[in-house]
C-alpha cells in the first residue's frame, strides 16, 4: 500500500485514525508492517503490499 | 435476513466460491462470467481494452451501471467487493490519472491477484485491500463514487451496506451499483441455502425493500433500471429465477 492511503483508512471497526509501523518499504509503496488503532489497540498487518483491514475476530483463513 | 441461514458457512462458501472465481475462471459456476458477458451487459469495447484481460476474464459481475455514474477525471471512487478488480480498471480509465480507484474485497485471492494486475499493469492509482463492506475501513466522506457490482446480495446485513457507503460518500457523492434483487419474497428453503446464497440468488432481496433501505439509509435521487441482458445459466439457478422474479437491477443515488 501507498503511504497516501493513510489519509484515507480507518480502523473498521471504531473508524479511528490508524497509526503506521513500517517494516519494509519499496519507494513509496509500504511493503510489509502494522497498522494500529490507538482508540481500541488492534492491529492489521500489511503482508505483500496489502493490508489486512478485516476486523480481527473474523481473520480466519478457512478458504485461503 | 433469514433466521435460519448459517452466516459463517455462508461467508465460507461465498470467499471459496470467488476464490475459484479469480483462480479459475473458466469453470462452470451458476453465473456467466468474462469478455462476452461484460461486451453484452454494456462494458464499452473502447475502454475494456485497457483493462487487464485477466480481470476480464474473472468478471462476474450482474450488470452496467457506469452511464448512470457520471464519473469524471479527478473522482475517488470505492468499489466494493472488488473481486479481480474489472470494475475498478474500468473506473480507473474514467476518472483518468488525476483520480483514485480503491477496491475492498474479504477474499484474499481476489485481492493479491487484482493488486498484482494493477502493478502489471501500470495503474498506479487503483489499489485493493481486504475488508468488509459492512465494515469499511475508510474515513467519512473520502469518496466521490461508491461502485459495486453483484455483491451487495451476498451480505446478510445489507442495511449496514448502505449505511456504510453513505458514511464514505461525500455530500452530493453517487451510489451506482448492478446488484441481483427478487421480485417475490423468497422462501425460507431458498435463503438458508447458503450455496445458492453464494450464487448471487438466496440473499436476493424483494426490490421494494432493497430501495427503502437505500432510501432510509440517507441516499436520494435514486433511479432504477432492470439489466434484461444478465441471465443465470445453471438450471437450478435458472429456475429460481423464473419462479420468484430474481433478475438484475442497477441503482443509482446520490448522498444529499
Amino acid at each position: 500500500m501507498k503511504e497516501s492511503l493513510l489519509d484515507i483508512i480507518c480502523c473498521p471497526i471504531d473508524k479511528h485514525d490508524l497509526e503506521l509501523e513500517v517494516d519494509e518499504k519499496d519507494g513509496d509503496e509500504i511493503i510489509s508492517g502494522t497498522l494500529t488503532c490507538p482508540e481500541c489497540g488492534e492491529t492489521y498487518p500489511i503482508e505483500d503490499g496489502i493490508p489486512n483491514l478485516l476486523p480481527p475476530d473474523m481473520r480466519d483463513e478457512v478458504t485461503a | 435476513m433469514s433466521e435460519s441461514l448459517d452466516t459463517d458457512k455462508l461467508e465460507r462458501e461465498v470467499k471459496s466460491m470467488y476464490a475459484a472465481v479469480a483462480e479459475s475462471a473458466n469453470s462452470e459456476f451458476h453465473f456467466e462470467t468474462g469478455q462476452e458477458l461484460a461486451k453484452r451487459l454494456g462494458y464499452e469495447p473502447d475502454i475494456l481494452s485497457y483493462v487487464p484481460s485477466e480481470a476480464i476474464d474473472s468478471f462476474a459481475g450482474v450488470g452496467y451501471y457506469f452511464e448512470m455514474a457520471s464519473l469524471k477525471p479527478q473522482d475517488k471512487v470505492l468499489d466494493l467487493g472488488s473481486g479481480s478488480g474489472m470494475d475498478a480498471f474500468y473506473a480507473a480509465m474514467n476518472v483518468t490519472e488525476t483520480g483514485s480507484v480503491t477496491g475492498i474485497d474479504m477474499t484474499t485471492e481476489q485481492v493479491e491477484k487484482a493488486n498484482n494486475l494493477a502493478a502489471d499493469n501500470g495503474f498506479h492509482n487503483v489499489s485493493f485491500h481486504r475488508g468488509y463492506i459492512e465494515d469499511l475501513p475508510f474515513e467519512d466522506e473520502s469518496f466521490d463514487a461508491v461502485l459495486s457490482n453483484g455483491v451487495i446480495n451476498l451480505s446478510p446485513e445489507k442495511e449496514r451496506v448502505f449505511e456504510e457507503a453513505h458514511r464514505v460518500l461525500r455530500p452530493d457523492g453517487r451510489l451506482a451499483l448492478s446488484d441481483i434483487i427478487s421480485e417475490q419474497q423468497l422462501p425460507e428453503s431458498i435463503k438458508s441455502d447458503a450455496d445458492l446464497w453464494a450464487a448471487c440468488i438466496g440473499g436476493a432481496e424483494q426490490i421494494d425493500s432493497y430501495t427503502d433501505v437505500v432510501e432510509a439509509v440517507g441516499f436520494v435521487d435514486i433511479e432504477v433500471r432492470e439489466n434484461t441482458e444478465y441471465e443465470f445459466i445453471s438450471d437450478q439457478a435458472a429456475s429460481a429465477c423464473d419462479k420468484y422474479g430474481v433478475k438484475s437491477i442497477s441503482i443509482a443515488a446520490r448522498k444529499q
